[in-house]
């Protein structure tokens, strides 16, 4: 943003700097994005779909509190692929690339569905 | 802030103060200079509240302002390590409980609470957030995971986890 914004007077340097900087790496991380954005899109599927095999989540029982947090919890589930994915892209903005798509792989394995690809067994659950 | 409310007002002046319009207008631009005076005032306490702890973060301190952050999304983590606590107490009856994915559901909050504090504390108070709010969705992800794992592994043999490993 600072380069972009020093180097505003002198106008054909702007689109030539970033093409001659990193064209390859741009495009590594582009391709990249592209294809963990694909990724996190199935995750949030996934949860979605195996949490509504979850019979459990909806417990008039409970007290309110623990209906609520189950409630959140779920969502934040639903989200967490593309959470992950925002958040990480804007944290690790001042990063190198390999770094950038290092976050962004552990946020495939951390958060995989598993409730979607275990078949329900039993009543249990989480709470 | 100011500048997307000032327009509305105007626009809701206009249609209704057609006759007398000196007057209300007088009325409007002082009220508008000392909404902004008094606006302009809060940002500066807020601003600085959140610049004297990015500073302090700078030098790996923590602020009053990330204690307070730390401690309120602390309470989720907490919430998960109870939740945890419970699960355990609730399978201790069980004779097949699956005590490795219980404990790492306990030990799940605390460790991404340690790790979120630790890539959040040179952060500024809104990078702090973020990375809580991440860690949350990891808790929440990676308890619900756990306990999945833990039905599956509890209900399909018969043996404990610790047995089968």
């Amino acid at each position: 943003m600072s380069e972009t914004a020093g180097a505003t007077p002198k106008k054909p340097v702007i689109p030539a700097v970033p093409a001659a900087e990193g064209s390859t790496t741009s495009r590594v991380l582009l391709v990249g994005y592209g294809i963990l954005a694909g990724i996190f899109v199935l995750y949030a599927i996934g949860w979605a779909l195996g949490l509504s095999r979850q019979t459990h989540i909806d417990r008039p029982e409970a007290s309110a509190l623990s209906q609520f947090m189950t409630i959140l919890t779920s969502g934040l589930a639903i989200a967490s692929g593309p959470l992950w994915f925002a958040s990480v892209y804007i944290l690790t903005r001042k990063n190198r690339t390999p770094v950038k798509l290092a976050w962004q792989v552990l946020g495939v394995v951390l958060l995989v569905p598993w409730v979607f690809i275990v078949p329900p067994i039993g009543s249990g659950g989480f709470n | 802030m100011t500048d997307t409310g000032v327009p509305g007002e105007d626009r809701s002046v206009v249609p209704g103060a057609v006759p007398n319009a000196e007057p209300p207008a007088v009325d409007a631009a002082t009220a508008q200079s000392s909404q902004r005076h008094a606006s302009e005032r809060h940002d500066d306490a807020v601003s600085d509240a959140i610049q004297d702890d990015a500073r302090a973060s700078a030098r790996g301190k923590l602020g009053w302002l990330s204690i307070t952050v730390a401690i309120v999304f602390g309470l989720f983590y907490v919430y998960a390590f109870f939740v945890a606590i419970s699960d355990i107490v609730d399978w201790s009856i069980s004779s097949n409980a699956p005590w490795g994915f219980l404990i790492a559901a306990l030990l799940l909050p605390v460790v991404i609470f340690a790790v979120a504090f630790w890539v959040g504390l040179r952060r500024n108070i809104f990078g702090k957030a973020l990375v809580f709010i991440l860690g949350l969705v990891v808790v929440a992800a990676l308890t619900i995971s756990l306990n999945v794992a833990g039905d599956a592994a509890a209900y399909s043999g018969g043996d404990t986890l610790a047995q089968q490993l």
